[in-house]
């Protein structure tokens, strides 16, 4: 597998101090995204998870080390402005806040910002709009006023409008934290089915561990610099380290974990689903 | 006892448009008094609508609110006074914050509700520390701080106004689980050393049935189940059918049950369920001489 | 139904009217106010007034709304009249006198055709770019009306950007500022009491509150714009391409006609109607 992204030994400081909010930088962090791969990125707030995924897209360069995008140094300060478009291009990034990245008043209007931007002669905008409304399922709100939708929706079209830019990777910074259940389901659902049949590379960045569970790899962030790395299950399986970096595990293996201590039992921990859950402590408990 | 009481409360939004849409369908519904009281329902469901009724943001089409035993709209042009009682703090209140200090946007409720310096001081003062903000922090801009400490500032500034009932919409969006627990754990304390009733607004069933005593589930525009934890987690196959879900621990409970494991259905916490089936196991192999 | 920025008082519609191109419905505009205000001969005004009923039938807005929406403005159009009326001096014998008010004939006649003037025009304009063109319609018109000014350095797509994003924001900002108000009522604020200055001192926590957010949503959007290549309108294409079709031709022919005629009528009809 070839890595699409990759940070290495990668610091930044926000340039102003005091803010509190911006205290936290990076701190020597590297990092490896292979292609087609959904990796999420896990941290409590202020842990640089953010901004990691602002310097993945040049938002941000970093102080030191060096950031590769499909093998191109894009840590060098003297690029030229098409070249940061083409990175911007293949690495796209959906925000937190749903509002505040919808640019016009109809929703293929705001699929269609990104491929105009780019160039794209209008009939294969056309299609490529129609083809990203598609994928997340927003066809048929085409023609309706973005501010009318529900915010999971107009995260759709928000994923929609970086779809169509036809990138190789999407960071999602957040972009299921200020939704409701059903919400983040929905992008959830899409994150999922963008990886698996459209072959998108994904970095999900989130607090949520159930939204963590669903990635290839999972990587934990705290203070400015990575603390853990591996599958869901490598990673989940140690409650303890992840609850000292501000996090938590599912509550089936907090449960597995304390009955391993109260009972002296020795149930493997991992994720799981309810069934085998069940299975194994009916198992440990009736031996 | 209740110190809220809705009697047969309804709104509609857009009345007489085609737009028109049912919030809120004949509820009626006591809060009880010194308790944590959780409401959960999908969006839309009526929960938001519901919460404005309490102090008078909404007026119902019909139907009466009473509050600390008064008809609220008894006397319309006095509603203001229903917001001294019930303190509300909004979705994402970080986002009122408008003062130089953070002293001075806490002191921003009690100066409205004309009181003495020494008092407004008094209360500033004992709100910060329910919220956690320290004695340097209250001298600095609000716009300086972190999410989560701005988030505790506009807490803290409806604190001081000392509602007799402290109203919640969905006070943890959008922090991480330190911050959650951080600012649900103060909320618990502050009820217990003030004494105030408190509703919170949330989506997560894990934190209700941690920092809440009794649970009030909406679905269209209706109250579905409402109860204690207990009683209401136990109805795990209602809330699925109106597409809302157990904590995850009820869950694990649940199948462990159909696997045959003699284990109440009525757990909600992970405590809880390490205990019983800690009782469990540990029954068994003294039945089994061990 | 709550008023939609995003679509104006679009009266949505199939009408030839709602299908012209929002260039079209410009030039047409622009022609008639010309038309307007050289207009002299009271058969011009006839013509006009013609001309706007039978928009109005063609566009198949209800005439109601269209009433509805002159409502607020009537009282200007008729103070400005009665101004009118007391303003004008003539040679003629004065109809009415009373102290230093002098009432004449051609005041009274001014009066009434100024009222038309500005009804007719009223009418027709919100028609042709308000009922029947959404917004964003007539913004990609004016971008690409103005486009030769680029030529001159005029920042004419940037203009157009302006105008859109002001208009998707419009409804996000009036939703914010309600729930702000709340919140600080919430807080025991009064906004309804007391004098002006005292008032005035109550929006401070809405007004700082509602501005940091703006600022905040801006400059969130204009990350988001720029990791969505956002540059500039050079090298830009449009997925939806303004195209002239055959009723346009017919719309500037009409345009160039309405006007043509109202200047023939000034110039050949004058001895029979009444000249101001």
């Amino acid at each position: 597998m070839s890595s699409i992204i990759k940070l290495e030994n990668v610091s930044y400081k926000y340039p102003d101090n005091d803010n509190l909010e911006n205290r936290f930088a990076l701190n020597d962090l590297s990092l490896d995204i292979n292609e087609g791969e959904f990796v999420a990125i896990l941290g409590h707030n202020g842990s640089g998870k953010s901004t990691a995924a602002k310097l993945m897209n040049m938002i941000l360069t970093p102080d030191s080390g060096k950031i590769y995008v499909a093998g191109k140094e894009i840590s060098d300060q003297k690029m030229k402005e098409s070249e940061v478009y083409e990175i911007r291009k293949n690495v796209g990034m959906v925000f937190q806040n749903p509002d505040n990245q919808i640019v016009a008043t109809v929703v293929e209007e705001d699929v269609a910002f990104g491929p105009e931007n780019l160039g794209v002669p209008p009939a294969e905008i056309r299609q490529r709009v129609d083809e990203a409304l598609d994928i997340v399922g927003m066809k048929s709100y085409a023609r309706h006023a973005p501010h009318r939708l529900s915010g999971g929706q107009k995260q759709r079209v928000a994923i929609a409008g970086i779809i169509a830019m036809k990138p190789k990777c999407i960071i999602f910074d957040e972009s299921t934290a200020m939704l409701d259940p059903l919400g983040r389901k929905e992008v959830m659902n899409t994150i999922l089915r963008l990886n698996k049949e459209e072959k998108i590379t994904i970095v999900l960045i989130t607090h949520y561990m159930n939204e963590a569970i669903l990635a290839d790899k999972v990587v934990v962030m705290k203070e400015g610099s990575k603390y853990m790395q591996g599958t869901p299950n490598e990673v989940f399986s140690k409650p303890e380290k992840l609850w000292r970096a501000g996090l938590e595990v599912p509550q089936s293996i907090e449960l597995i974990n304390a009955l391993n201590k109260e009972l002296n039992l020795e149930i493997p921990l991992g994720v799981y689903d309810l069934d085998t859950c069940a299975e194994l402590i009916k198992n440990a408990i009736e031996k | 006892m209740s110190i809220i009481e809705l009697k047969d409360v309804s709104f509609v939004y857009g009345k007489k448009t085609p737009y028109e849409i049912k919030a809120l369908d004949n509820v009626s519904l006591n809060i009880e008094e010194n308790l944590i009281t959780g409401l959960i329902g999908h969006t839309g469901s009526g929960k938001s609508t519901l919460v404005q009724m309490l102090n008078g943001i909404l007026k119902p089409n019909s139907g009466t609110v009473i509050v600390d035993g008064e008809d609220i709209w008894k006397k319309p042009k006095k509603i203001a006074s229903v917001r001294y009682k019930v303190g509300m703090v909004m979705q994402y209140p970080e986002y009122q914050l408008f003062a130089d200090t953070v002293k001075d946007d806490i002191a921003y409720g009690p100066k409205n509700m004309k009181l003495s310096a020494e008092e407004i001081e008094k209360r500033v003062f004992r709100s910060a520390e329910f919220c956690g903000i320290d004695k340097e922090t209250l001298e600095k801009s609000p716009f300086d701080l972190s999410g989560g400490q701005k988030r505790r500032v506009a807490l803290a500034g409806v604190m001081a106004m000392n509602p007799k009932i402290l109203v919640l919409d969905e006070p943890a969006a959008g922090l991480d689980p330190k911050g959650r627990r951080e600012i649900l754990g103060g909320i618990k304390k502050y009820r217990d050393e003030s004494g105030t009733t408190v509703i919170i607004v949330s989506h997560s069933m894990e934190d209700m049935a941690m920092y809440c005593d009794r649970v009030v589930v909406m679905s269209d525009s209706k109250i579905l189940s409402n109860g204690t934890c207990r009683e209401v987690f136990s109805q795990s196959q209602l809330l699925k059918e109106n597409g809302l879900d157990v904590p995850e621990i009820t869950n694990v409970v649940l199948k462990l049950r159909e696997k045959g494991i003699n284990i109440p259905n009525d757990i909600y916490t992970v405590e809880d369920a390490v205990k019983a089936i800690s009782s469990l196991s540990l029954e068994r192999r003294a039945k089994n001489g061990i | 139904m709550a008023f939609d920025v995003s679509l104006g008082q679009y009266y949505e519609g199939k009408s030839l009217i709602h299908k012209l191109d929002p260039r079209t419905k410009l030039i047409y505009v622009i022609m008639f106010m010309v038309s307007i205000f050289v207009a002299k001969s009271i058969y011009a005004f006839a013509l006009l007034s013609v001309v706007v009923l039978l928009t109005v039938i063609f566009s198949r807005v209800p005439i109601r709304t269209i009433l509805r929406g002159l409502k607020p403005l009537i009282v200007i159009v008729a103070f400005t009249a009665i101004l009118n009326i007391f303003w004008t001096k003539a040679e003629s014998d004065p109809l009415w006198q009373w102290k230093f008010i002098t009432i004449y004939k051609e005041g009274l006649i001014n009066a009434g055709l100024l009222a038309l003037r500005i009804i007719l025009l009223l009418v027709e304009t919100t028609l042709f770019l308000s009922y029947t063109t959404t917004p964003i319609e007539l913004t990609d018109g004016i971008e690409s009306l103005l486009a030769p000014l680029k030529l001159i350095k005029l920042p004419v797509h940037e203009f157009a950007m302006l105008m859109t994003i002001a208009l998707r924001f419009i409804p996000t900002l009036t939703d914010e500022t309600s729930k702000i108000m709340n919140a600080q009522k919430a807080r025991g604020a009064d906004f309804s009491s007391g004098g002006l200055i005292k008032r005035a001192k109550a929006l401070i926590p809405i007004i700082i509150p509602l501005f940091v957010s703006s600022f905040r949503r801006a400059d969130e959007l204009a990350t988001a714009m720029e990791c969505r290549c956002y540059r500039g309108g050079e090298g830009r294409t449009r997925m939806k391409k303004l195209k002239f079709k055959v009723k346009d031709v017919f719309g500037w022919l009409f345009s160039i006609a309405l006007l043509a005629g109202v200047i023939l009528m000034n110039i050949f009809l004058a001895e029979y109607g009444y000249m101001i």
